[in-house]
């Protein structure tokens, strides 16, 4: 019982932190970059915006409202959805390791967005790509369950991933490259991921997809835990499991579409996030999504103001980044798992 | 609750072209501690696996309180029978109570409240003694502690039908006794308990009736005294064998010879 109320207690702690931490970089998100912005100008556009003010519009208005803004509020989106997405195939393929980019369904969900792209109209809305890519990545997940549930291990699980993760970002790098078009954004942004061509259009198709996966993935967490036990335990237990992993996947599936649709692959937030937050509050998946997304977001927004930031005015793809700094978490990790 | 019945009538499983079970009836009634025993691989955890309703018969019925288990939905079955399955090793890093916690999931929203839920668990976990470690992760547990967090977890499911594939595998002498003492108390309140055992003798004292397994056939089914005769016990398990009268307690006590 003690150790249930300090759990609670550490728990809404985390929730507070994230929360008070999410704040602070979008507000370092904001005001950082080429032209310089105050809190003032922030809140000038804001009054700008709503009408509260028959002030002129200012540079800073526009440069916060049609850039900055829909940027941010990108790193938040995707950054959440990485998030949720790690929790959702981790607990799905019962592997700490199974993140979006490592199993394949990033990748797969660029691919899908490259076609998406070839089948709407010149002008059309960003929606189809995304669905499209969101089709990608749920189709993958689910052909990795069928390849994978009883047959691999969870090592065998990852480097089957990769491999076919590899096999589509050839394909993909294959195709925009012969296609040269300028309707396709470029290789690199499929690969390393970019949130500087978010616009209100793209992430106002990209957020739906984003919300209603989270929120299936958060509604399953608990048959998710029963799972944790074996897929045997949990179907004595009266779980569906062929039915959760389904809902879970393609959960997941819609919720790396809309990420990838909006900021193309980004790797290592899916997978160091919810590591660390598992270790730091165990392994309960409702309270572990939730958390992983304020998290992700959090992560994504910091790294992305970096890569913007650092080598101004170049700018660094923000999944390089997140490899950088990831990666030795991940191996941290790896090194140190039980058993 | 409704009186607990298990009629198995003419099953067979059949994989390829084995037969893991062969023309297997057996009726079973509340009360009754079934004791499932015989050499590996003659079919005492694929009759087990039929009673669950994990596995469908090739040919034959069964009824699980009068109700076919496979055509049972799969919440409902949960909340019937519960399944201890034979050991395993988890690498959870769930604590002791969230696990034996999670054995009430196919009663929510079911009538049954939190209070009630926290008190079975609690209760659950001083039955299988385990809950001294109610804090410690899972994954941290010895094989014999685990396998009595899954009882405490049976214990919780709080079914009229209980069934364990070999329960006592990983346990030591104790433990052993007071485990198969508990699934004696079920039966007395009308609980109907079917368990797997490897050791004739704990199956000896503890149940009221064996079934006797030998090639996925029941070579005998009755009470420990019938069931467990030398002659028999050498033809199934092709060793030779003696029966005596147990020293200390009403039942026979099975030896083996040179």
């Amino acid at each position: 019982m003690n150790l249930r109320l300090k759990q609670s207690q550490r728990r809404r702690g985390t929730i507070w932190g994230l929360f008070g931490a999410l704040v602070l970089v979008i507000l370092l998100g904001l005001t950082s970059g080429s032209v310089a912005v105050g809190l003032s100008d922030l809140w000038h556009m804001i009054q700008f915006r709503t009408g509260l003010t028959d002030d002129p519009e200012r540079l800073t208005d526009s440069v916060l409202w049609a850039i900055r803004l829909p940027r941010v509020l990108a790193g938040v989106v995707v950054g959440a959805g990485l998030g949720v997405a790690g929790v959702a195939l981790q607990g799905t393929f019962r592997n700490p390791m199974a993140d979006p980019h490592l199993v394949g369904v990033a990748p797969a969900a660029g691919l899908g967005a490259v076609v998406g792209i070839a089948l709407t109209p010149v002008g059309g809305p960003p929606i189809v790509m995304m669905l499209a890519a969101a089709v990608g990545a749920a189709a993958l997940a689910l052909v990795m369950r069928r390849i994978a549930f009883n047959t691999l291990d969870s090592g065998q699980l990852i480097l089957v991933g990769l491999a076919l993760g590899l096999a589509f970002l050839a394909v993909l790098g294959a195709v925009v490259l012969a296609w040269d078009s300028p309707r396709v954004p470029t290789f690199t942004f499929w690969v390393f991921g970019g949130l500087s061509g978010a616009t209100w259009s793209t992430l106002g198709a990209a957020t739906p997809l984003v919300v209603v996966g989270a929120a299936m993935v958060v509604a399953n967490g608990r048959l998710l835990d029963l799972l944790a036990l074996g897929e045997d335990e949990a179907r004595h237990l009266g779980v569906d499991v062929r039915r959760l992993t389904t809902v879970v996947l393609v959960a997941a599936g819609l919720v790396v579409g809309g990420a990838v649709g909006l900021a193309g692959v980004i790797g290592f937030v899916g997978l160091v996030v919810p590591l660390l937050l598992r270790r730091w509050l165990g392994p309960a998946h409702r309270a572990l999504a939730g958390l992983a997304a304020l998290g992700g977001a959090v992560m994504l927004v910091a790294v992305d103001t970096v890569a913007r930031t650092i080598a101004a005015p170049v700018e660094i793809p923000v999944g390089l980044l997140t490899a950088i700094v990831g990666a030795p978490v991940f191996i941290w990790a790896l090194l140190r798992r039980p058993r | 609750m409704i009186r607990a019945t298990i009629r198995v009538a003419s099953v067979a499983i059949e994989r390829g072209r084995r037969r893991l079970l062969d023309d297997v009836s057996i009726e079973i009634e509340a009360g009754d501690l079934v004791g499932v025993v015989g050499p590996n691989g003659a079919g005492k955890s694929t009759l087990l696996r039929v009673l669950a309703g994990d596995l469908i018969p090739t040919v034959g019925e069964v009824e699980l309180l009068g109700r076919d288990p496979a055509k049972v939905g799969i919440r409902h079955l949960a909340r019937v029978r519960a399944f201890v399955g034979p050991q395993s090793v988890s690498e959870t890093s769930f604590r002791v109570s969230q696990v034996v916690a999670m054995a009430r999931e196919p009663h929510r929203r079911q009538g049954s409240d939190r209070s009630t839920d926290a008190k079975l668990v609690e209760t659950a976990m001083q039955q299988a003694d385990v809950d001294h470690l109610a804090d410690r992760e899972m994954r941290t547990l010895s094989s014999g502690e685990q396998q009595r967090v899954r009882i405490a977890m049976a214990m919780a499911q709080d079914t009229p039908v209980l069934l364990l594939d070999e329960p006592t595998s990983a346990l030591d002498v104790g433990h052993q006794e007071s485990i198969m003492k508990l699934l004696g108390a079920l039966t007395a309140t009308e609980g109907l308990v079917v368990t797997a055992l490897h050791d004739l003798n704990l199956a000896a004292v503890h149940a009221d009736k064996l079934v006797l397994m030998d090639r996925g056939r029941v070579a005998a089914f009755g009470c420990p005294r019938e069931v467990l005769t030398a002659r028999r016990l050498e033809v199934v398990y092709r060793q030779p064998m003696a029966v005596i009268d147990h020293p200390f307690r009403d039942c026979p006590l099975v030896l083996t010879k040179d």
